[in-house]
């Protein structure tokens, strides 16, 4: 069997939890992590009686990621009922829309190997979540706090064919909602969650074959894999003749593998019906636009402007405008920096790596990296010590230059001192010499290594190859008498 | 004492206010009535004596200040039982809800209780308001009060029953397809169906949420007119409550003479009885003599208007009882092992059979294959035949029929197919196009049995059906 | 036309009611005269316009936090609680 044979068709069901006080048809908390069923009401869990009223900021969020998604907002949509009884679900229906959602016909462009592709996106509608379940002991217990939390559903066209793209799209797609406000995007607080759609037909073929779907999938890094497993495992039935069931299955980390969820007799009939308990619900196009104007610079145009005006790496760009907070504590710094593109890469391949906390906060003042940045740029420091610098401003606060200037951690560039100490590391290390003059050039790098560390690290990198290799071949290696 | 608790709501506001008696005597004597009467009537599933009695005092406390809250401040009521009032048992006569304490109060319970009025107790109704004769009830029988031998009519029951029988002063029904008209013209007292969203349903217990709505029962036009006045208003948690136009209905008043239609193919139905036609015959001949010009119209598509009335009624009853599985409230099959079973199981013992029958029709009319042959269809005729009935009000006032085809039939018995339909009939109009209607007492037939009409207005046109209510209030 | 005995089980099971023989056939009869329910409406098949007043942004509900009911009083109403949770049985297909 050629994988080559085959081709995937793959669609992204997103559900991001909107970044609202309360929830989206009552008052209640929508904080993350409180004591189960305290932030409850009747109507959250759907007693007698009690009837949902919309959130205006739901709404509002909603249609700031279609807007952001470059969909049409719909001035007129609805809300329907999907029922079905699960004890997660309190009233045994989930609000939602159907027919008329909120948002049409979108696209978000991702950039992969082969180049740019633009994803469809069909829909984004808004829904309730359902509460959360715990298996315990040949028991269910239930937990209504996040029952009612407002959801946007986006989905996706089947324009996805490979792992690697559906998470590149998330990524995307997360960048996109997190820069906008729509979601906190908190993947391991289920902020933001991915139902995978995959099916695998023969190149040629123009029927789709039968579609797995995978449910609840919380990190990028598990959609690939999930994906990538199910293609193969779908390949592997139809090269031998087998039929593939229409199943629902979840990924399972430890073993890297999909496993059967459920079994569905015949496919699901929700019965749907429009909400009698809500009017339709009505955006004017001012507001549509007003909504419009609140959007911030997305990440991709933002990406753009930050490698035309700075500069950088478009790689480097990609990365800092995958998180707001860090685009944002870039541009500060890069604002008042002559050197921009050596502030990204300290920012990204030292500091970063720091400053773990989810969204990003930097320790080091986005001036204080700017004048580290000025340091480096103008040679005062080596990129050694720089880093050395970094590390230590991650722990504490303090005077660059007059740190610099009394711990006399200046990069030395004096070539008279440095041609001292390379000619007394070339005395010390007689092997790594004769190995160079030999042919192994590598050896260099043990002789720098030892120049840097007789200099404290300080001395001029560039004007240590330099001298090195000048001295070297100048060296006469003295002969054993 | 026992002539106290036939007065009206104006009446015992004067005499309130004028120290002629005090709340709690008021309320003693409408709790001895209920302790008289209940063994026949039975209107009654829950009693709220000792709370009713504190209420009272402090009603009594502010009268005697001399800073009532308004014109119920201090006047005993009584809701069907399908209105949640915090920490007082709602049944909805069911066995399903047999235990169930509310931790919240309806929001015209809210209203009700800041106006100072006191809540005697809950009524008995059809289960989850399914019927029309009370006699689905799980938890209790209601008898007519004039007649213990005849049904007191349904799904409000209780409520009209309680009325007529003084056991309070007024009662809060619900109709969704005249469950607040037919019984009031069964017990011969005053039932409004005001306009679909005038009042707020938070915390009525669902039926047809579309449907739905708060009625009231009382005695006499304006007291009806001051219970509505405190609970009509938009209520942010019941997003279908819309403002009303005229809330102290001053502009009803009109100066060129009112013009009614009367549907001759209802009067003249063989369903309808003769004294019910002779009756509203000379209603239609009273209000000519008043100077009321009179026209005839045909109802639209009455076929049509019952089958989405049927249809669209038992899908959203279907789906606003599936939230019954005992998990979180109700009754529950607690000793289940398995899910299916817990929720199959406990949902069968806790509904009664009309209800299950109900639940069934819904459920099916909403399936993929079928919801386009009933569902879809049923939601589109409502809407042409809501155009047509705005149509018909744009050139008269109001519309008048017999609220029923008969008078109260016996327990046990009930209305003919033929019967069921034009009874039905009569009422449906006004839910599916979302009208107020109003039952007014006019009549009564050879067993001495009250007979009404209806009038059906256009959209917060409740003023006008008042109003015309009380030239028969005068007449009577 | 009546529906079949089947068909009323599968119902059934929809609505999660559990049904004796006598009613399931009960309800197979009375399921069968709603064909003429059908019948009635087929004169309407059409769209019509929603009747219903649209709600704007500014007529809907601010987004406030304000208290609900508190724990134990929710667990109150359930014959089903598990310390500060309610409980069922397994739920289906979970492991």
């Amino acid at each position: 069997m050629k994988m080559n044979d085959f081709e995937a068709v793959i669609g992204l069901e997103v559900h991001a939890e909107l970044k609202t006080a309360s929830k989206i048809f009552c008052s209640c908390s929508t904080a993350f992590g409180a004591s189960p069923n305290t932030q409850c009401c009747p109507i959250c869990m759907g007693l007698p009686g009690a009837l949902p009223c919309l959130n205006r900021r739901a709404v509002e969020l909603a249609a700031m990621a279609g807007l952001a998604l470059d969909c049409t907002v719909s001035p007129l949509c609805r809300t329907d009922r999907k029922q079905y009884f699960y004890p997660d679900l309190p009233k045994a229906y989930q609000i939602s829309q159907a027919e008329l959602p909120l948002c049409r016909n979108g696209f978000l462009t991702i950039k992969t190997l082969a180049g740019e592709r633009r994803i469809g996106i069909s829909r984004i509608h808004i829904e309730e979540d359902a509460g959360k379940l715990i298996h315990s002991e040949g028991s269910t217990l239930i937990d209504y706090n996040r029952s009612g939390i407002p959801l946007i559903e986006i989905v996706s066209e089947p324009d996805l064919h490979t792992g690697r793209e559906a998470a590149d799209y998330l990524r995307a797609l997360r960048a996109v909602l997190v820069s906008c406000g729509v979601t906190d995007g908190k993947m391991q607080e289920g902020s933001l969650r991915c139902d995978v759609n995959v099916s695998v037909r023969r190149v040629g073929e123009k029927k789709l074959g039968v579609r797995t779907e995978i449910k609840n999938i919380n990190s990028f890094v598990f959609v690939e894999k999930a994906i990538e497993y199910e293609i193969q495992r779908h390949a592997a039935l139809l090269a031998d003749g087998k039929e593939v069931p229409f199943e629902t299955r979840r990924y399972d980390e430890a073993s890297g593998k999909t496993v059967l969820m459920r079994v569905k007799e015949r496919a699901e009939d929700y019965r749907f019906m429009k909400e009698p308990d809500l009017p339709p619900i009505y955006l004017r196009e001012e507001e549509i636009e007003a909504l419009r104007a609140m959007l911030p610079e997305l990440p991709d145009a933002r990406a753009e402007r930050l490698v035309r005006e700075y500069a950088i790496a478009e790689d480097d760009a990609r990365i800092l405008c995958s998180d707001r907070a860090l685009a944002d504590y870039f541009e500060a710094v890069a604002d008042n920096c002559r050197y921009p593109r050596l502030a990204a890469n300290l920012l990204l391949t030292d500091l970063l790596r720091r400053c773990q906390t989810d969204p990003f906060h930097s320790p080091v003042s986005a001036q204080r990296l700017s004048s580290l940045a000025a340091l480096l740029g103008e040679g005062t420091v080596n990129s050694t010590t720089a880093k050395k610098l970094l590390q230590r401003l991650c722990e504490g606060d303090f005077d660059l230059s007059a740190t610099v200037e009394c711990e006399s951690l200046g990069q030395i560039r004096d070539e008279a001192i440095l041609k001292k100490t390379v000619l007394e590391t070339l005395e010390e290390l007689p092997r790594a010499v004769s190995d160079y003059k030999n042919g192994k050039t590598a050896a260099i790098k043990s002789l720098q290594g030892r120049v840097m560390a007789r200099t404290q690290g300080r001395a001029d990198p560039v004007m240590t190859e330099r001298l090195l290799k000048t001295l070297l071949a100048e060296y006469e290696v003295e002969q054993h008498v | 004492m026992s002539e106290m608790i036939k007065r009206s709501l104006a009446e015992h506001r004067r005499a309130l206010d004028g120290g002629e008696y005090t709340s709690v005597e008021l309320t003693r004597a409408y709790l001895d009535e209920i302790d008289r009467r209940e063994g026949v009537v039975g209107a009654y599933l829950t009693l709220n004596a000792e709370a009713a009695l504190k209420s009272a005092t402090e009603a009594d406390a502010r009268i005697s200040k001399g800073v009532a809250r308004g014109a119920l401040d201090g006047i005993p009521y009584a809701l069907k039982d399908n209105f949640c009032t915090k920490g007082l048992r709602t049944t909805c006569a069911s066995k399903m809800l047999e235990h169930f304490i509310p931790p919240y109060d309806a929001s015209v319970v809210t209203r009700l209780n800041d106006a100072g009025a006191i809540l005697l107790g809950k009524l008995n109704m059809d289960e989850f308001a399914m019927g029309s004769a009370t006699e689905t009830s799980a938890l209790g029988v209601t008898r007519n009060p004039i007649d213990p031998d005849r049904v007191p009519g349904g799904s409000s029951g209780g409520s009209a029953a309680a009325v007529a029988a003084y056991e309070a002063a007024f009662s809060l029904g619900s109709d969704t397809g005249g469950s607040v008209r037919q019984p009031a013209a069964f017990c011969g007292v005053l039932g409004m169906k005001p306009t679909y969203g005038a009042i707020s349903r938070y915390g009525m217990i669902a039926m047809a949420s579309s449907l739905d709505c708060v009625g009231l029962v009382t005695h006499t036009a304006d007291d009806c007119g001051a219970v509505l006045s405190c609970l009509m208003g938009v209520d942010e948690r019941d997003t279908t409550t819309v403002a009303h136009p005229d809330p102290s209905f001053k502009s009803m008043k009109k100066d060129a003479p009112l013009r009614i239609a009367v549907v001759r193919e209802l009067l003249e139905d063989e369903a309808v009885s003769l004294e019910v036609r002779n009756s509203t015959e000379e209603a239609i001949g009273l209000l000519r003599e008043c100077g009321f010009e009179i026209g005839e119209v045909s109802l639209p598509s009455p076929d049509a208007a019952l089958a989405a009335y049927c249809v669209i009624s038992a899908a959203e009853a279907a789906s606003n009882l599936a939230r019954y599985d005992g998990i979180r409230f109700g009754h529950c099959a607690a000793t289940e092992k398995e899910l299916l079973s817990l929720y199959a199981k406990g949902r069968s013992e806790g509904f009664g059979s009309e209800v299950k029958r109900r639940i069934l029709f819904g459920t099916y009319m909403m399936t993929e294959d079928k919801r386009v042959l009933y569902y879809d269809r049923a939601l589109e005729a409502r809407a042409r035949i809501r155009e047509r009935m705005l149509q018909i009000l744009k050139q008269y006032d109001m519309i008048l029929t017999p609220t029923t085809p008969t008078s109260a039939f016996r327990t046990g018995g009930s209305l003919t197919p033929m019967q069921r339909r034009r009874a039905d009939l009569c009422a449906i109009y006004a839910s599916l196009s979302g009208l107020p209607a109003l039952s007014v007492p006019f009549g009564h037939d050879k067993d001495g049995l009250p007979l009404a009409i209806q009038l059906i207005g256009a959209h917060f046109c409740e003023g006008l059906l008042l109003q015309t209510a009380k030239l028969f209030e005068e007449v009577r | 036309m009546e529906l079949s005995i089947d068909e009323v089980k599968l119902l059934a099971q929809r609505s999660r009611l559990a049904l004796s023989e006598k009613e399931l056939k009960k309800y197979a009869r009375d399921l069968g005269a709603l064909e003429e329910l059908s019948a009635a409406l087929l004169p309407f098949f059409g769209p019509a316009n929603d009747t219903e007043e649209p709600f704007g942004l500014s007529d809907m509900r601010e987004d406030r936090v304000e208290a609900g009911i508190c724990r134990e009083e929710l667990l109150k109403l359930s014959e089903l609680r598990r310390e500060e949770f309610f409980s069922v049985p397994c739920t289906l297909g979970e492991v």
